[in-house]
Parts: C-alpha cells; structure tokens; sequence
C-alpha cells in the first residue's frame, strides 16, 4: 500500500512541473503589466523601470521560472506583488473558507447524488428513474456559473431575504449563520456534479444488480433489501468512490466561479482577484496549490480503492510479503 | 398432461404449464411457452436446447426469481405437493436454498468478490439452519466443503478469486447443498465453464449426491454427452417450448422429433471419420417472432408441408413413460417409429 502511494507520487513530479511550466509561461504571455500595476499608471518611466527590476520582470522568463521554481523546492512561494506577504500565508488565509464551500458540496453530492442513483436503478426505467435521469442530465449540462447566477437571481432578486445569497462566515465563528451562507454556493458547486454521480451510481447499480451473485444471492433466499445494502452497494460504489476523488479536484475549479459570484473569500475568488491585478506570485502559487491537492486527491482515492477492494488488496499483500 | 401430482407419490417437482415472458424493447415477449416438468425423488432429469431456448429462464421462474417487468404464469409449480404460487414472499425465501436450491454456470461469478467464501458460507447456514448454533458454523463448514472434496481448513477467509474455477464450482454446490432440507437441485450448465478433467469430477459429485441423499435435479446443459452420462429423463427444449421428453435411453435409441434427432446429428463420433460435420441450418428464432405453425419449421429436416408451417403442434402423448413429442410427424404416425433416417 505504502509502496503504491511512493510510486504515485514520484510519477506526479514530471506531471506538476509540466503544469507549472505551461502555467508560468501563460502568465507572462498574458497582457497587462504587473509592474504598471504596482507601480500606478503616473508612475514615471524611470520609476517604472526600477520596479520592474524588483520584481525580476526585466530578467529571461526562464530565469524567472528557474528563481520561483528553486524557491517552491524550499516550500516558498514568493511574496505577493500587492502586500509584500508570503503567498504561503496569502493562500492559508483563504484557504478555509475554500475548504468548508467544497467540503459542503461534496456532502450534497454524495448525500443527493448516491441515493438519486440507487434509487434510480432500483426503479430502473419506471417512473422516478426517468425523472431522476432527466434531472441528472440537466444538472450534468449546465455549468456552475449559470446555476450560480440563477440562485443569485432567485434569492437576492425574486425573493430577497430568503436565504444569504453573498458572503462567508466561518464556521467556528457562528455555525448556524455560516451553514445558511454555504447553501447556496455549495448547490451551486455541487450542481454538475450531483447529476455525474446519480448518473453513475445509477449504471454501476444496475450492472452489480445484474451479477450472477446477485441472482445467486436471491436464490439463497436473502431477502432483497439486504441484497441491496449488503450485496450491491459496497462494489457498486466502489467506481463512485473513485469519480468522487477526482471530482474533488473539480470542485476546486468550480470554485473559482462560484466564489466570485457569490462574494467567498476563498482560494478560486483569490485566483481571479491576482490575476486582475497580475499580482503573479500569488496567482501561479494558487494554481500550483490547486495542481497538487488534485493530484494528492487522486493518489489518496487510488490507494483507498485498493483498501476496499481484496482483490487489489490481496495482490499488494502478496507482494509485499 | 392431466395426471394429479398423487398419481406419482415421490414426485418431489412438478411444473405445469408455466409461461414467462420478458420486456423487450419496450414489448412484452415470451420466452417459455407452456412448460410441464416432473422429477421424482433422486431423479436427475436433463433440460437440453440451445442458447436461447429458455432453459435458465425455466428455472429461474421455477425459483420465483424473475420479478416485473418480468412476467411468470403457471397452472401450478409444485414442491412436494405444495404450490408455489400459494406461499407467502418470506415462506418463498425459505424455500430458496432451503429445499429447492440453484446451481449457476459460471462459479466465478457466482460469488460476491467482496466476501470470503466463509462468509458467504455463515450466511446460508443462518438463513437455512437455524438449528445450528453460530459457534458451530465454521466446523459445518468444514464439513460441507470435505464432502465436495475439498479441504477448507485454513480457507474460510479467502476471497473467491484465490480458488480455482473448479474449486469454486464445487464450493458453490456445497453452498446450494448446506440445507438439511435440501429437495431439488436446480444446476444451470454446472459445468460450461470448467475443462473436461475437472467437468466429470463436478459430474461424480453431483451423482454421488444424488445417492446419498436422495436429491432430484434439474440439470440444465447443452452438452448431450453430460446427459447421456448423467440423466434419467430428458427435456428437451425449442425456442421456449418442450418438443420433447424422452427416458434418456429411449431419448438416444428413438429420437421422435426432428429437433432432437437434428440436435443428436450434430455431435461428432469419436474418433471422428473425417466426413464434415452436420450443421443444423438457420437460428432460433427472435422471442418476438410470431409464427403461425410450428416454431421448428424453418430448420426441420423432416418438413411435412403446410401443415408444419400453419398448424401449431401440441404436446401429445405418443409412448409409455411419459413419452410426449410435439410432432405433426408423430401425430401422424401411430406408434413410436425407429430412427430411420440416418441419424449417426
Ligand atoms: N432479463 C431478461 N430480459 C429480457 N430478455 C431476456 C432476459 N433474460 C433472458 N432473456 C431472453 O430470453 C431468452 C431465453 O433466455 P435463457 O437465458 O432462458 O436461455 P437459455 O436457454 O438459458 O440459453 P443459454 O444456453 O444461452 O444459457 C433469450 O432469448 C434471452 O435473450
Ligand atoms: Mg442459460
């Protein structure tokens, strides 16, 4: 187990150096300059040059990448353009209210779209499973921001005063506001992703409930809620587990628009805010965060897999030994 | 077809006129026509066709496993005199693994690869052995697995896919025999999927099971070599419907109808004489296909004319023992009639 989870993650050096490469040359490819930012658009020339010189703008973009990349070894980031604050710092300061938006969609998908499934398959081709389908595939195709923008309409428009449609309020700070606050951005976030894995659940029931042990389980005599709960569920939700892992990663993506539309001061509304005001350090440093926890993700969910399945289990153990 | 289930008092299985149908596309379709079946106590009775012609669904609606949009209708499924229509969801699942148990084709699959076999083996014993206490259940176990010939001392907690197939197969039939009460064996191709060493292994012990314990069985195969070997009595099955029931002797002796003596023409002599094999033309046909005669018609080597294609041939009585074919050929003749036309 432990060796899966070493290998997995030297085969991800070579991948975020990638990413980090193509995203370091976007940003310096991408108009506007940071140093007339900073500096103010008054600013004169001579000014404007000694700037750009304490930022290091004026040297090769390779040798800017190699500096930032030397430094990231030694777990620093830099220092934002706009405070001068170590960007490690910059990105734990919103990091929590980025973690408690997708932590409270995750449970939405699960909590909606496993049930969804099952029952789903469970009713296959009657009634609720065409609504559900329906409903899945609608929620599958419209992105976060519509649904965002959709809620923000319904609640601070139509029906003001309803439900907190804007801001964050931690939750060790006043629970019961701070869940009120994530409703709606969760929904938002978890939209596409509730109906991925309705749809999922759904397949992957009706392929375990196809089985031959499962017929085999019936004509034993069990009774068929325990088939269901025991039987089915456990290896039909194994694919699921691992759809989840990677949707974590997407989470984090969505959250840059849903964050923005609904005013969270998280790592995605960071994400954007930088990048408008090409504080660099800060907006490669969030996207190198996000680059790694979607690949830690995924080596988690890997080795965890290999923890429900014995037959993968097995093999490990056999190796090993 | 009238005989009351008293006329035979050690029939343990009696199956009148079942028909099933399937949703299909959005339409129901039928897959078994007018099913009849009688085994006796520690009768082995052959169910034969090829792929498609409803054998496992016959015992899957025997089983009462099939649920809407599946469709099962029945004169009467009998155990042991009881009908099965008559008992309650609950006494069914009793019944289920209790005294009419299955047997599947593929043993791999057949077991849940999230659980080790002894814990699939602990769940039957406390679904069908009440009697037995749980600190004994690893000893019983034990027990069933020695009598299939396999020594599961240090295996109980192994998952499924850490034996062989052959291994499994007779796991899963210790499994389907853990009942004390056990009646009827229902075995869907027991042995497709194994190699033919380990195939008449399986074989022995289902024989062997029979005689110890009285068991009847239905055994579902394509091979009529595992019938000749195995079976007392022979049914015989054509896209849903019996054409023919036979002794096994008389089955092989005097095949009645085409599809049987077509089906018998079909297996290569050993050693093979070189001459190229006979194939039996055309398919089953679709479940969806209604045809106005015989459903045979089309591929039978023995067509009389438009009668086989317009009239339906019904399930005639036509020698002792329950000798039935259903022949427009058969109907026309008036006693058995020796193989004439060369089959073999
Ligand atoms: N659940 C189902 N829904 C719809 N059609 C089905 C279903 N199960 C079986 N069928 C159809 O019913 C017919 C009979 O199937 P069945 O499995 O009983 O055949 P079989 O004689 O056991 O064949 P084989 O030798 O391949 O196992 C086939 O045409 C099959 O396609
Ligand atoms: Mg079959």
């Amino acid at each position: 187990m432990l060796r899966l989870a070493v290998s997995r993650l030297l085969s991800a050096v070579p991948v975020l150096i990638l990413i980090s490469i193509v995203s370091f040359t976007l940003l310096r490819l991408a108009p506007g300059d940071p140093a007339l930012l900073s500096a103010g658009l008054e600013a004169s020339p001579e000014v404007l040059e000694r700037v750009r010189q304490s930022m290091r703008l004026d040297e090769p973009v390779w040798v800017q990448y190699w500096a930032w990349l030397s430094d990231l070894l030694r777990g620093d980031l830099g220092n934002s353009y706009s405070d001068k604050s170590p960007v490690t710092e910059v990105i734990a300061e919103r990091l929590p209210a980025t973690l408690q938006l997708s932590a409270a969609a995750l449970l939405l998908i699960v909590a909606v779209g496993v049930p969804m499934g099952i029952l789903s398959a469970l009713r296959a081709n009657r009634m609720a499973d065409q609504v559900i389908r329906v409903a899945s595939l609608a929620g599958v195709s419209v992105p976060n921001f519509i649904v965002a923008l959709l809620l923000v309409l319904l609640f601070g428009w139509w029906f003001p005063g309803l439900m907190p449609y804007e801001g964050f309020v931690p939750i060790t700070e006043d629970f019961a506001a701070s869940i009120q606050h994530i409703v709606l951005p969760a929904i938002a976030l978890a939209a596409p992703q509730v109906g991925l894995v309705a749809r999922m659940t759904r397949s992957s029931m009706l392929e375990v409930l196809g089985q031959d042990y499962i017929s085999a389980a019936r004509a034993m005599g069990v009774r068929e809620s325990v088939i269901v709960c025991r039987d089915a569920l456990r290896n039909a939700l194994l694919p699921v587990v691992t759809v989840l892992g990677v949707q974590i990663g997407y989470l984090l993506g969505g959250s840059v628009v849903v964050e923005t539309v609904f005013s969270i001061p998280g790592i995605g509304r960071l994400l954007v805010d930088s990048f408008a005001i090409r504080d660099y350090p800060v907006t490669i440093g969030v996207m190198m965060f996000i680059a790694i926890v979607f690949v830690l993700v995924n080596i988690v969910v890997d080795v965890l897999y290999g923890v429900i399945n014995p037959r993968i289990r097995a093999g490990y153990e056999a190796g090993r030994s | 077809m009238t005989v009351e289930p008293a006329a035979y008092s050690d029939e343990v299985l009696s199956v009148r006129g079942l028909g099933t149908r399937y949703a299909f596309q959005g339409a129901s379709v039928p897959a078994v026509r007018d099913f009849s079946l009688s085994v006796r106590e520690g009768e082995i009775v052959g169910l034969v066709g090829e792929s498609g012609s409803g054998k496992s669904t016959v015992l899957k609606s025997i089983l009462g496993m099939l649920k809407p949009p599946a469709e099962v209708t029945s004169d009467g499924i009998f155990l042991d005199g009881r009908d099965l229509r008559e008992v309650s969801a609950k006494e069914m699942r009793r019944i289920r693994g209790g005294r009419l148990a299955m047997v599947f084709q593929d043993p791999i699959n057949s077991f849940n690869p999230a659980w080790t076999i002894g814990n699939q083996f602990r769940r039957v014993l406390s679904l069908h052995c009440p009697h037995l206490h749980r600190r004994d259940y690893d000893a019983e176990i034990l027990r069933l697995l020695n009598r299939v010939g396999i020594d599961g001392r240090g295996k109980l907690n192994s998952y499924p896919f850490e034996f062989s197939q052959g291994q499994l197969q007779r796991i899963m039939i210790a499994v389907a025999c853990a009942s004390p009460d056990l009646r009827v064996l229902l075995a869907d191709e027991p042995t497709t999927s194994l190699d033919v060493t380990i195939e008449a292994q399986v074989l022995e012990l289902l024989r062997d099971l029979r005689e110890e314990r009285g068991l009847a069985m239905v055994l579902v195969t394509h091979d009529l070599s595992v019938v000749a070997e195995m079976c007392d009595k022979v049914v015989v099955m054509y896209a849903g419907r019996v054409v023919e029931v036979a002794e096994v002797h008389d089955l092989f002796e005097r095949p009645q109808h085409p599809y049987t003596r077509q089906l018998l023409k079909a297996i290569p002599d050993f050693p093979h004489d070189g001459r190229r094999l006979y194939a039996m033309r055309g398919a089953v046909p679709r479940l969806d296909e209604e045809v106005p005669g015989c459903t045979f018609a089309p591929r039978c080597d023995a067509h009389l004319g438009d009668v086989c294609d317009e009239v339906p041939p019904v399930l005639r009585e036509i020698g002792p023992d329950g000798r039935r074919s259903a022949c427009h050929k058969a109907n026309h003749a008036t006693s058995l009639e020796e193989t004439d036309d060369g089959v073999r």
